[in-house]
């Protein structure tokens, strides 16, 4: 969500129940000026929250140039102070699914997430599963970056031509964007994931008849597996797109039809729902 | 410059010149595709026509994109028709909707307000809720339904308590669903609608009784007719392998078949848990639904039953948004999306309904004995009554993270299902009302002998015990707290949401206070859910020596049985060894015949 934008979350995340209250929107919307200023960002973005016990991480990020891979990200507890997020290790991204308490609310907490819940049973070769020694500790600003990764990496989407791939690589926002039709936008292949991509090129590009080298070079959302894992409704008489993703609760994603608005905020407790298969 | 035909105007080929360029260079962007039809002439006028009536920032950037979209443009068909086709709005009948509401809701005020003119005492008057104002709070901690939805809200539940015979009308929360979103509203029935429907429920169970009755009758006279038919069977059968072996046998008495006795289902269920009443413990609310507010009618929900509270303890669902949609699970649950959608708002109520401490007191007053019986009483029968002389706790004390000064004001729900426990046992004994501890006793001690598990008594929880007392499970602590602002934290509003069902959340400042829930319905599973196990396929027949499976004996073996049975002094005959190879063909079972008759035909 743009950071200049956050007065508006009552009327567009508040059907998902969360809003951003007056003051702390003031408040975040100054100090994340301030972190772009600082930061030569060109543009800054609230990622969302993530509740603990003690205290709540909230997450933003900016990019100077490339918005796809450039981005870098920051969290902050009073929305004041605001910390570079670091990237995650490989070990935090195989300890994060395991650890079964939300988030305390301190960076600097350690805990073996890996005793109470082993991923696998203890008559097997942890080779398999993790080459090099089998962390069990777990620092929570680990914990907090590969689960904003990973958040990112499932649930952060973009409406189909918001983002532009330039002939040089780069990816830029696509400032000629004019948002999406009714017809396209009750199409879950009309939105796209914001991360480079894991398809192939072509397996993009051929997904659709009207394929452009430009804009189709990321992985759009209706080949997520299992299929229906993402909500899709329309608000105020179809004007806006909400989509909720149902492997993380919390996530939600506007887009208001046939203008560029479009956005994610994430507020939730940082636990991906593994029950979904189950549940639709 | 023109064309002309003139040959000698034209300069030869061979002399270079920046005018023939230029013009060679233009024939060939005027070239027409032979697949559009467009030139690249005319589309970079058009293109660069259009970049300078915009002006957009960084063109070249976006020039590829530019270029696309006007070719696009050129695809889209004009709605200049010669008839005025007009395509009415997606949005059109909601709005006719929502403005009906408008006007329905202002003719009932009107009413309203000439009735409290005519009786200016009019002490019964509805509360109904303010959302706005609940929202100004809720939005102040980071919780929120937008405006536009609030507003429609206010509306429908205006129009609906004017109609229906309720009180205490409150917003419960929301519930998402995939694709549809229920909004719930909760109320309280009136006394006299109460009446009306325990007496209509009286009837439905005397009703269903007799027809159980028949239905009863009908079961047995089936199962005899069943019996006789099998018992026919079974005689037919042996009739004809009698008849068989006859033939074989020229002589000799009829054999004697032994059937395995049939099967008989080990299996009792349960004593079924009886439902609570309406009008008491979890059915003590009614809980109305609806998909859009202003839109959609509110619906009832059907009362919830205690094996619904327990089987929806070991599902998880989304909802559908369709209170129809059959819910396929295992253990399966016995009715639809309404059944299990209640059921989860009972669970949800249950866990998640607190108020500051103070704010409710029990309607007894003499709360100083608590004996077990006294205690029994104010979990089932006591009101809640909303203090009088409540002092207003500060937000400072409301945050504070033991949660000693909340508390919850909903009957804790029992492993049964029910908030109230019911003994079994007591089904059997209906009649007889134990007055006398003695008995009580013996009871138990009968119970403790026969199914320690069924049997234990539950007790949950007494009514507004604080929140600190809640257990914590695999080590989720269940209550987080917040202030709705750590500035200006003199007006600050005291927030609390739980981490046992992610999406309820409770406010309170000042007198003020209330309870949310919007979010899946899904509670906070640590370990993640794992579907819970098929039972073991059960034994059809008890495993005994009829059934067991055994080699059959060799010949040699069965020779030399039956030479150790024979008498060892006797000579053996010819004939005898004939029929012994003969017998030797027949199974198992005839042998201690044969040997029998071979002693016969010896002596």
């Amino acid at each position: 969500m743009d950071c200049l934008k956050l007065l508006e979350t009552l009327d567009i995340f508040g059907c998902a129940g969360v809003c951003i209250s007056t003051e702390s929107s003031q408040l975040l919307q100054n100090s994340l000026l301030i972190l772009q200023t600082e930061n030569h960002f060109r543009k800054c973005y609230y990622w969302g929250r993530i509740n603990g016990i003690q205290n709540d991480y909230h997450i933003a990020y900016g990019f100077e140039k490339d918005c796809m891979n450039g981005q870098i990200y920051y969290y902050s507890i009073d929305c004041m102070n605001w910390l570079l997020l670091p990237k995650a290790i490989k070990s935090a991204r195989f300890l994060t699914p395991l650890a079964i308490n939300i988030f305390e609310g301190d960076p600097s907490i350690v805990t073996n997430v890996y005793d109470v819940n082993p991923p696998f049973p203890p008559n097997e070769d942890p080779e398999i599963y993790y080459d090099g020694p089998m962390p069990k500790e777990l620092k929570e600003e680990d914990r907090l970056a590969a689960t904003v990764e990973l958040i990112t990496e499932d649930a952060a989407i973009i409406p189909r031509g918001a983002w532009f791939k330039c002939p040089n690589g780069d990816v830029i926002e696509n400032s000629s964007f004019s948002g999406l039709c009714e017809i396209d936008a009750s199409n879950l292949k009309s939105f796209l994931h914001a991360r480079p991509p894991k398809e192939k090129w072509n397996v993009n590009l051929s997904s659709r008849p009207d394929y452009n080298y430009a804009l189709d070079f990321l992985d759009s959302i209706d080949m997520d597996v299992p299929q229906g894992c993402w909500n899709l409704q329309f608000l105020l008489g179809g004007r806006t797109a909400i989509l909720h993703s149902l492997y993380w609760h919390g996530m939600t994603f506007f887009h208001k039809l046939n203008s560029p608005h479009h956005g994610f905020l994430y507020v939730g407790h940082g636990k991906k729902n593994l029950d979904l298969p189950f549940m639709i | 410059m023109a064309y002309s035909y003139i040959i000698e105007e034209v300069p030869p080929d061979d002399i270079l010149s920046v005018k023939h360029d230029i013009r060679r260079a233009k024939l060939f962007l005027q070239k027409h595709s032979t697949k559009s039809g467009d030139s690249l002439y005319d589309h970079l006028i058009e293109l660069l026509a259009k970049i300078l009536a915009e002006r957009p920032p960084n063109v070249v950037d976006i020039f590829e994109e530019y270029s696309r979209k006007l070719k696009e443009e050129r695809f889209k068909i004009k709605t200049d028709y010669l008839r005025d086709l007009y395509i009415p709005l997606v949005q059109y009948d909601d709005a006719k909707k929502l403005i009906k509401l408008f006007q329905d809701v202002k003719q009932i005020n009107k009413d309203e307000q000439e009735r409290i003119e005519d009786e200016e005492q009019n002490d019964n008057k509805k509360k109904l809720p303010n959302l706005l104002d609940l929202l100004f709070y809720f939005e102040q901690t980071g919780v929120g339904l937008p405006r536009y939805e609030i507003v429609s809200l206010n509306l429908s539940i205006r129009k609906f308590a004017s109609t229906m015979p309720l009180e205490n009308i409150r917003f419960w929360g929301k519930i998402l669903g995939k694709p549809k979103n229920y909004y719930i509203l909760e109320a309280e029935l009136q006394a006299d609608e109460l009446a009306r429907r325990l007496e209509q429920e009286k009837h439905e169970v005397q009703s269903k009784r007799e027809k159980e009755k028949v239905e009863v009758k009908t079961a047995t006279k089936l199962t005899e007719e069943e019996t006789k038919t099998q018992k026919k069977d079974m005689e037919r059968i042996v009739k004809t392998t009698r008849s068989s072996r006859k033939d074989k046998k020229s002589e000799g008495k009829p054999l004697e078949l032994i059937f395995p006795s049939l099967p008989v289902n080990p299996w009792t269920p349960l004593p079924k848990i009886p439902i609570e009443r309406i009008g008491s413990g979890l059915n003590k609310k009614v809980y109305f639904v609806c998909n859009t507010p202003g839109v959609d009618e509110w619906i009832e929900l059907p009362t919830v039953t205690p094996q619904q509270i327990v089987i929806a303890r070991q599902i998880v669902r989304y909802c559908t948004g369709n209170l129809e949609t059959p819910i396929h699970s295992f253990p399966p649950f016995s009715g639809t999306e309404q059944n299990y959608l209640r059921a989860q708002i009972a669970r949800i109520s249950a866990t998640t309904h607190v108020s500051p401490i103070g704010f409710f007191t029990f309607s007894g007053e003499d709360e100083n004995e608590e004996t077990e019986e006294e205690r029994k009483k104010i979990y089932t029968e006591d009101e809640l009554l909303e203090n009088m002389n409540y002092d207003p706790l500060p937000t400072k004390d409301l945050v504070d993270p033991s949660m000693s000064n909340w508390c919850h004001h909903s009957p804790y729900i029992l492993k049964q299902g029910r908030t109230v426990w019911w003994n079994p046992k007591e089904e059997n004994i209906v009649d007889v009302i134990f007055e006398e501890e003695e008995e009580e006793e013996e009871e138990e001690e009968d119970i403790r002998t026969d199914e320690v598990k069924m049997m234990e008594k539950e007790i949950g929880p007494p009514l507004l015990i604080p929140l600190s007392e809640d257990a914590i499970i695999d080590s989720v602590i269940p209550w987080t707290v917040r202030q709705s602002s750590y500035i200006q934290s003199d007006v600050a509003i005291a927030l609390i949401r739980s981490n046992i069902w992610p999406g309820a959340f409770a406010f309170a400042v000042g007198r003020r206070f209330a309870t949310m829930y919007i979010g899946w319905g899904q509670k906070y599973n640590s370990y993640n859910y794992s579907p819970s196990h098929v039972p073991l396929v059960q034994d059809q027949y008890k495993i005994g020596p009829e059934i067991m499976e055994i080699c059959d004996p060799t010949v040699k073996e069965e020779e030399a049985y039956q030479l150790m049975r024979l008498p060892p002094t006797l000579p053996i005959d010819e004939d005898e060894i004939l029929e012994e190879e003969e017998t030797e063909e027949e199974e198992e079972e005839e042998e201690e015949e044969e040997v029998n008759n071979d002693k016969e035909d010896g002596e």
